[in-house]
């Protein structure tokens, strides 16, 4: 579904992505561990097409076609969603108006709202004075209304006390139709995701097919979720620079 | 003018959802219908022959006919214009419509205006101005004069749209009588070659006087727009809101308060967004306390729209049109308490249709 080929971005002046090579099959749902400033947000930000990420070499693939030159709207059409770490207020716009614009009409589903427990928020401005588990929720009721083939999260699990984690798992099966939601094609699941994650208390509630570790704007590594948390909880990212030499 | 450039506007001749009718082409009185007991609606050069109060009660008592410019035209020209009074204790929950259309090339409208809600009233009033579609020049003056008596309740909802050489004074004074309330709503949305409105409003003993308006301003269009607050009575209390929007046009936001009572509340609030360059946005707020125990307050914000929320709607798959234009629909649709639902729905519907997809950006 998604291919991408020796990126390098830049950033303000600054070279942030360092040939990122990385790909995720249908069905497949992907975690990108690093620390703080390692580039994981840059690598959504580019691939949902922000004009500051400036792309200086490689390419990105999405079912076969490049993307790199498409504007943000139109990757979003082609079925590429992004739920954002800290999503900025939208001023004068209701929650609801958003929804039912993104859903296309009247079609979409009231009950996700009390779902993600949004139900009074509905017609608040989006974000004004939501909390950071609010937030969460809100960029996940969005993507469930867009509907995307590829699904980015942004550390959907940061800023959110421990009992709202499981909710947030629980939405993030359904919209990638896992877990007590599935909905098996012939060929297995059919939507992907990438979720940037910090802590990894999402592998508790999603099931995560693969994992990689993101250092100073290069991808190092690429193993089964569970072992590289358990790297990262036993020596920090020290363990996986030192994996990075060994490979 | 066809019905349905009129109802594009929310007016329609027949009148069916409205309590009462009121409609003037050029200078010709088209409609004057009440149809709720207690509401009467007539021409002015009516009321004034019919009705002696008029004259002794409310005919320029408000403004003087040589204040400026605008009074001398208007007390000088033939008695064209309504007057609409709502009856003491009656309330009446449909809207009353008014409206105010230019028809021929190069025409001169001049109005004089008289409404009253006498004690413990309520009354919605709709005013819809506009040019007729093959009308692309005219001059509009008006003076109103608003009487809110003691506990009455009126919201003034003036819808305005008229072409690129048209010229728009309309003057109001309202008076705001002991625990009286007034919301004036004015949205106009079209270009204008030059527009100057400055409504005043004097508020008694615990009155309220709530002023909002929206103003979209294209390139060529002036428009000098505000209001003035006088808090006269003891705990009165106004606000008055603004929203400009300028993609090239000349916008000056005024708003004044003068809080010359105990324990009278003033807040004011200008919010300008520049779309384009060639026009400009200027905000003049204005406080004035005269007493100790005074509250006024104000808000002011000039400038673009943000780049982060254009582009979180477009990762949502809005191109960039579409995102600006959600978010200035929502910048436009301000809360207005107190004002009926069915008013409300009917400014954002407005709003939408002029910016909807982006068009007229």
């Amino acid at each position: 579904m998604l291919k991408i080929r020796d990126l390098w971005v830049e950033v303000g002046g600054k070279i942030l992505l360092k040939g990122i090579n990385l790909d995720i099959g249908e069905g497949e749902v992907h975690m990108l561990f690093g620390p703080n400033g390692s580039g994981k947000t840059t690598l959504l930000l580019t691939i949902m097409g922000f004009p500051q990420c400036r792309i200086l070499r490689g390419e990105i693939i999405f079912n076969g076609k490049i993307i790199n030159k498409l504007p943000m709207w139109e990757r979003a059409r082609l079925g590429i969603g992004i739920a954002f770490q800290s999503p900025p207020v939208i001023k004068g716009v209701k929650l609801k108006e958003l929804v039912k614009l993104l859903s296309g009409g009247d079609g979409f589903s009231e009950e996700l709202f009390s779902f993600l427990r949004l139900e009074d928020h509905a017609s608040r401005e989006i974000n004004r004075g939501f909390s950071g588990g609010e937030r969460k929720r809100s960029e996940l009721l969005q993507l469930f209304a867009q509907n995307p083939k590829f699904v980015m999260l942004d550390e959907p699990e940061s800023g959110v006390d421990l009992e709202s984690v499981a909710l947030v798992g629980e939405a993030i099966n359904r919209l990638l139709e896992r877990g007590n939601y599935v909905k098996r094609t012939p060929k297995g699941y059919s939507k992907s995701a990438l979720i940037v994650s910090h802590t990894g208390y999402l592998l508790d509630y999603v099931s995560v097919d693969s994992a990689h570790v993101l250092l100073d704007g290069k991808l190092v590594c690429n193993k089964n979720p569970r072992d590289i948390l358990l790297t990262i909880k036993k020596q920090g990212y020290k363990g996986c620079e030192i994996c990075k030499e060994i490979s | 003018m066809s019905d349905e450039e009129l109802k594009r506007f929310g007016f329609d001749l027949e009148g069916e959802d409205k309590s009462g009718s009121f409609a003037l082409s050029d200078d010709l009185t088209l409609v004057s219908l009440a149809k709720e007991s207690g509401l009467e609606v007539m021409p002015i050069s009516d009321a004034l022959k019919l009705i002696p109060e008029v004259k002794e009660k409310y005919w320029w008592k408000l403004l003087s006919p040589d204040e400026d410019e605008i009074t001398r035209k208007v007390a000088g020209s033939p008695l064209r214009g309504l007057f609409a009074r709502i009856k003491k204790g009656k309330r009446i929950v449909l809207p009353m419509q008014a409206c105010y259309i230019l028809r021929s090339e190069a025409f001169s409208q001049v109005v004089h205006n008289v409404i009253v809600a006498e004690e413990g009233a309520e009354i919605h009033l709709i005013t819809g101005c506009l040019t007729s579609s093959h009308v692309s020049s005219g001059y509009h003056y008006s003076v109103t004069e608003i009487f809110i008596e003691k506990g009455a309740f009126l919201t003034y909802s003036m819808f305005h749209s008229w072409a690129p050489d048209v010229e728009v004074y309309p003057k109001s004074v309202a008076l705001i009588e002991e625990g009286g309330k007034f919301i004036s709503n004015y949205v106009c949305l079209r270009e204008v070659k030059y527009l100057e409105t400055y409504p005043k409003m004097i508020v008694k003993d615990n009155g309220v006087a709530r002023s909002y308006s929206v103003v979209y301003a294209p390139s060529n269009s002036f428009v000098d727009i505000g209001s003035k607050l006088v808090l006269e009575g003891n705990s009165s209390k106004g606000e008055s809101i603004s929203r400009s929007v300028s993609s090239g046009g000349k916008i000056i936001a005024r708003a004044s308060v003068e809080g010359r009572a105990s324990n009278c509340r003033g807040h004011v609030e200008c919010h300008g967004v520049i779309l384009t360059e060639g026009g400009f946005i200027s905000a003049v707020p204005e406080l004035i306390a005269f007493k100790n125990d005074v509250d006024l307050s104000h808000e002011a914000a000039v400038g673009r729209l943000s780049e982060d929320e254009i582009l979180y709607l477009q990762a949502r798959g809005l191109s960039e049109d579409e995102a600006k234009s959600l978010i200035v629909r929502g910048f436009m649709k301000v809360e207005i308490e107190g004002l009926p639902e069915e008013l409300k729905r009917e400014m954002d519907r407005i709003i939408d249709m002029t910016f909807e997809g982006g068009e007229g950006l």
